[in-house]
């Protein structure tokens, strides 16, 4: 925990963090960030190295170093050290600053669907979604065809005269069982009996008009099959995917799509990437950057590859239908001979036609949306001249039969017909009944999938919102709580999907937006929740979890409860909060203390911040490190305090090994001028001197050095007029006989510890 | 700072949120698909292990579709 007054650096802090794990400093680079270079911003302004921040791990001595634009090196780091830099992932996942809290609260509901829904692998649960709606357009869309196709070959078999209009085989089967019984064969519809009737019926007609009238039945029977009526749906197919085409505007790299999707699998894997692995350049744009347009792309070269696939199903479908069609006008043409030359020439002509567009259809297929598919004209008119056609036909038909000829001929054409396309009937009739309930099933796969992933993740996100109230409520207790209910409702307003945060205020209100009821300060505690919330349930134990100055004033009163909850909930964390707040930093001190986790926590304080050398512990103010790199003749009025320091730690360790009788004092806390009363200067020296009697016009120069002047370090305290009379050569002085006393007592053994 | 080996640890003793999701997906699409038993229990298997795995297209849930008195003993 880091505590500091206002710049002092805190953020600098945090900003280190975030260009180590992250290659740049998100608040300076970005929507909002104006015209600030980052790469200036985080260059020091007076050092022209190239930026670096270092990190040294506990496990294994580790020092690893990020530089601007470059990779953290070395590269060579234990495997452990990779790992750990993995599951941290992205700075943005485990940094909060005071400016985010609220970033989830005001967000738009798309953002934060994208946000908290992509946390949750939504994209991969999308991709799942899509593949039970393509399954069931595809199933949708067979049905059709098979439909069509059963209907078309029932088509011959009606009989406009009679009104009998099949739909079924069986259906057939009955009319010809009560055709025949009207004809005085009775029946009971099986194969074979079906054929002895044929051969009865045929002994009794007339021989003189049997096969004129078979051409008749024959023609009916193909000039009654439908035709080209699935061409117009097929070529909508077409043109609804040529649209997608011109949507997408780009041309699909097949070989591309293995490269991204594996690009994006390994950014998947890794979170937190620096360098790309094929070039082995940084990422310059950082890896959210990178991961995004990767799955940008990847999106929509699947697009337009699935488009490509699409269009080539849908020209098969359509080649396909317009052949069967071309198929149906030859057969039709082969009953020429019963028609007028003028309908033969007419049907004739259409085939022709249709057959040049089978040829473009197919020269089109392989230039996916070049142009708009359109049918030819003539195949408008066609399916009613031939309706036509086959209406005179019967009209010729029943002028030709005469008495009680009627009966059997009726019987004998129909059954016939029957007998001889009674197999791709039945094929057909099989087709359409499977392919209905395929098209049921992928139906109810379909919306059964739409159901489970709605259930699904509204349990979860029940779950986040759960936990979320959970953290709330212990901040403010049940009693207090402004908020007595959390949810998070999916909405459909946004094209990708929204998430509305709503919460129930006092009971009263409910599934209100929090920004129109919590007071400021419990609008940031709920901001506060929702983040910890989050980083709690996705975020890897083990990894930093920083919080820069986010307890705001507004939370003074809670503040002692977000300790509890911070120790309680998040110590298998990294944790790292700053401050400015001192009674806070004192207040997490106490707790942690109290509970015995002291150990595993440092509290530092930020004394000071410079240009040269950025923040400054005060710890380190009080090492000797601190005094020598300021003993100069711009900072050595400065080290009043850091002087008087380790002089007391020398003090206090010489007077505990010579066992100096210093008067007590209940707070323990000695200075100076107790040791000095005490004689610890007396007894120093002549202990010295026992020790090493020739050097005593040393032993007696550092002595002077270091305790000949009672004032200098008191006129190098802050806001003493005498600092001004203080030369460095004096600084300098009692600096050096210090160092030169705690050497001679080390060397002596009249010194205790380790100097600070 | 702790080593990788110690969240692994921490890390293999909860289920992801992720994986709460994918078996939520997998339990409730089971029990969704019952209602009104248009798919054969072997079927809503096929599909719930579609789901478990991830990564299927169209064409691996028609397929899980036509087993089991499907579209191909139809035909």
């Amino acid at each position: 925990m880091i505590c500091g007054g206002n710049a002092k650096g805190k953020s600098a802090i945090v900003d280190g963090l975030e260009f180590f794990f992250g290659g740049l400093v998100g608040r300076f680079r970005g929507e909002g960030t104006g015209s600030i270079d980052h790469d200036e911003a985080v260059r020091s302004i007076i050092c022209h190295q190239t930026p670096s921040v270092a990190i040294t791990m506990a496990s294994g001595n580790t020092t690893l170093t990020r530089r601007l634009g470059g990779d953290i090196e070395p590269r060579s780091a234990p495997d452990c050290v990779k790992e750990y830099l993995r599951a941290c992932g992205e700075p943005g996942r485990f940094i909060l600053r005071r400016g985010q809290i609220l970033r989830f609260i005001e967000s738009q509901d798309s953002d934060r669907y994208q946000r908290l829904v992509d946390l949750l692998g939504q994209g991969e649960i999308r991709a799942m979604q899509d593949a039970f709606v393509r399954a069931s357009q595809e199933a949708e869309r067979t049905e059709i065809e098979a439909k069509q196709q059963f209907e078309s070959k029932l088509g011959a078999f009606s009989d406009p005269t009679s009104g009998f209009v099949p739909n079924s085989a069986a259906a057939i089967q009955d009319r010809c069982v009560e055709l025949l019984a009207v004809a005085g064969i009775a029946v009971g519809g099986t194969p074979p009996e079906f054929l002895l009737a044929q051969q009865e019926l045929e002994k009794r007609r007339s021989p003189s008009t049997r096969d004129r009238l078979d051409a008749i039945a024959r023609a009916i029977g193909s000039l009654s099959e439908g035709v080209g009526k699935d061409l117009p749906t097929l070529a909508a197919d077409v043109e609804s995917v040529r649209e997608r085409f011109l949507h997408l505007a780009m041309v699909p790299e097949a070989d591309q799509l293995p490269v991204l999707a594996s690009g994006q699998e390994y950014f998947s894997r890794h979170e937190g990437l620096v360098t790309c692995p094929l070039c082995e350049q940084p990422l310059l744009s950082g890896y959210a950057h990178v991961l995004g347009r990767l799955k940008e792309r990847l999106g929509r070269h699947k697009d337009a590859i699935e488009a490509h696939r699409e269009w080539g199903e849908c020209m098969d479908r359509l080649i396909s239908a317009a052949e069967i069609t071309q198929h149906r006008l030859e057969e039709d043409l082969r009953h020429r001979v019963v028609m007028p030359v003028e309908t033969g020439a007419g049907i004739a002509e259409a085939r022709d036609e249709l057959a040049t567009w089978v040829r473009a259809l197919h020269l089109l297929r392989d230039k996916p949306g070049e142009h708009p598919v359109e049918i030819p004209e003539i195949l408008g008119k066609l399916q009613s001249k031939r309706a036509a056609e086959a209406q005179r036909l019967r009209e010729v038909r029943v002028q030709m039969i005469t008495g009680e000829g009627a009966a059997v001929e009726a019987a004998v054409s129909l059954l016939k017909l029957y007998i001889e396309e009674k197999e791709s009937l039945t094929k057909l009739e099989a087709e359409r009944s499977a392919a209905l309930r395929l098209s049921r099933r992928a139906h109810a796969a379909e919306q059964a999938f739409r159901r489970s992933r709605e259930a699904a993740l509204r349990s979860v996100l029940g779950h986040i919102a759960d936990t979320v109230l959970k953290y709330y409520i212990r901040l403010h207790g049940e009693a207090a709580s402004e908020c007595t209910r959390v949810s998070f409702r999916m909405t459909d307003r946004a094209r990708g999907g929204g998430l509305r945060l709503l919460i129930d205020f006092l009971g009263l209100k409910r599934d209100a937006d929090p920004r129109a009821f919590l007071s400021e300060g419990h609008l940031d505690s709920l901001g506060l929740c929702i983040y910890l919330a989050t980083a709690k349930l996705f975020n890897r134990p083990g990894t930093p979890l920083v919080l820069d100055d986010v307890l705001t004033s507004a939370d003074r009163e809670h503040r002692h409860r977000v300790a509890e909850l911070l120790l309680e909930e998040f110590g298998e964390f990294q944790l790292i909060l700053t401050t400015h707040d001192e009674r806070w930093f004192s207040i997490f001190q106490d707790k942690a203390a109290a509970r015995g986790d002291q150990k595993d926590w440092r509290f530092q304080r930020i004394a000071n911040w410079s240009v040269d050398s950025g923040p400054e512990s005060a710890a380190y103010e009080g090492t000797w490190d601190y005094i020598l790199s300021n003993l100069d003749e711009d900072s050595f009025r400065e080290l009043g305090g850091s002087l008087r320091l380790v002089l007391e730690d020398f003090m206090k360790r010489v007077a505990e090994r010579i066992e100096l009788e210093v008067k007590y004092r209940i707070s323990a806390d000695y200075t100076v001028g107790d040791f000095a009363v005490a004689g610890l200067v007396k007894r120093l020296r002549e202990k010295l001197l026992a020790a090493s009697p020739d050097d005593g016009v040393d032993i007696k120069k550092e002595l002077a050095r270091a305790f000949g002047d009672d004032e200098l370090i008191n006129f190098l305290s802050h806001d003493n007029p005498g600092r001004l009379e203080v030369t460095l050569q004096q600084t300098k002085d009692l600096v050096e006989g210090l160092q030169e006393l705690e050497k001679l007592c080390v060397t002596h053994k009249l010194i205790k510890g380790t100097k600070l | 700072m702790t080593d990788g080996s110690e969240s692994r640890e921490a890390t293999s003793g909860r289920r992801s949120l992720r994986e709460s999701l994918r078996q939520e997906l997998v339990t409730r699409f089971g029990d969704e698909a019952q209602e009104g038993s248009v798919l054969t229990d072997l079927q809503r298997q096929r599909i719930q292990d579609l789901i478990r795995r991830g990564g299927f297209t169209a064409s691996d849930v028609l397929m899980a579709l036509r087993t089991d008195g499907g579209y191909e003993q139809d035909v």
